[in-house]
């Protein structure tokens, strides 16, 4: 009697640590998730990452939540669904979400855009869903319907 | 109180400064020209003339209606960011034969034109997409679409791509080139798309 009671308990210990490690593997999966590559850099471009701030060259990926900014560089990243984002100078941009799985429905692209200036053309997410990629700024937000467009914005 | 006076002029001028906020429509590389929508809690405003603009002075004043805004201003405020554009990327449209994973002798040929485009882009990415029309229920057509992507990615392995460099994904019915009914049968959506970026 003794012994069962303890299997079982070695049993549900261990259910729990498989299934509490299930669950830290999917929440570093979401933090890693790649969604666009640099592809053009000219002069100094940063990402920042968990206290971190890491020059970019061409190649480099960027990752959801990451903030990228310049100082007299300029860059520009293509994502993974084609949208492409160039950055100018003394800029400030956050990836905040970014979902592509078009198969299950799931579209999103929230873009946060601190200042400086912008050139933004879209890709799959908004073609397939219109009203799915926002451009927030601290003046306004921009709804974007699958199209080409420019922002400035003057922030610190 | 002339020192005062000097001091709320300043903030005058700087709040009048900080007011610069732009937003500009662009018309698209293929030339269509889509539409945005400015928002904040004081109004909204849309823009769907390309070369257009809407200043925002703050987020407590409404969106200014769109203004023409010119080549040389559009230059100025941001050609660096223009210059930084990525290179636009290319999508090529493999079609099947009907019912089966092999590829259409046209398309096939189509390979080569994939793997000579990958050269042209700095740290290329190729996406293999799998699609299907809307005969027969989303969950079969979603395998059939990733069998037919998987396939493609073989092909384009076996005439030397770098593995590393491509992504697999199937869209099922939900991505048609040409939107139709659940149901329909149309041969344009059965397709694989591949983007190289």
């Amino acid at each position: 009697m003794m012994r069962v009671s303890k299997q079982r308990r070695l049993l549900g210990g261990l259910l729990a640590t498989v299934l509490l490690l299930g669950i830290q593997a999917g929440a570093a999966r979401a933090q890693d998730q790649e969604v666009a590559l640099v592809k053009v850099v000219a002069g100094e471009a940063y990402a920042l990452r968990a206290e971190e701030r890491a020059a970019l060259t061409v190649g480099e990926a960027i990752f959801i939540m990451d903030v990228v900014e310049t100082v007299d560089g300029s860059v520009g990243l293509t994502f993974k669904d084609g949208s492409r984002i160039s950055i100018g100078p003394n800029s400030r941009v956050q990836f905040t979400q970014f979902e592509f799985s078009p198969a299950e429905g799931r579209l999103a692209f929230l873009i946060d855009f601190f200042r400086g200036t912008m050139h933004y053309i879209s890709g799959v997410i908004a073609k397939l869903s219109p009203d799915a990629v926002k451009v927030r700024t601290p003046v306004a937000t921009v709804a974007v319907r699958g199209t080409r467009f420019l922002a400035k914005v003057e922030g610190d | 109180m002339l020192r005062l006076l000097c001091t709320f002029g300043l903030l005058l001028l700087l709040s009048a400064c900080a007011g610069n906020n732009r937003f500009v429509l662009l018309e698209e590389e293929d030339g269509k020209v889509g539409s945005i929508v400015i928002v904040n809690e004081a109004g909204s405003q849309t823009i769907d003339t390309a070369n257009q603009a809407s200043l925002v002075g703050a987020s407590t004043t409404a969106p200014s209606a769109p203004e023409p805004i010119s080549e040389q201003e559009i230059e100025e405020t941001w050609g660096v960011a223009i210059q930084a554009n990525p290179l636009r990327p290319t999508t090529f449209i493999l079609y099947f034969i009907l019912g089966s994973d092999r590829l259409t002798s046209e398309s096939e040929a189509q390979l080569r034109a994939v793997l000579d485009a990958i050269n042209e882009y700095p740290a290329p990415e190729v996406s293999v997409v799998g699609h299907t029309d809307r005969l027969d229920t989303a969950q079969r057509n979603a395998r059939l679409s990733l069998r037919r992507a998987e396939r493609v990615r073989d092909l384009l392995i076996a005439e030397g791509l770098d593995p590393a460099l491509i992504e697999v994904d199937s869209h099922g019915e939900n991505n048609p080139l040409i939107p139709t009914a659940d149901e329909i049968a149309e041969p344009r959506n059965r397709r694989v798309e591949v983007t190289v970026r």
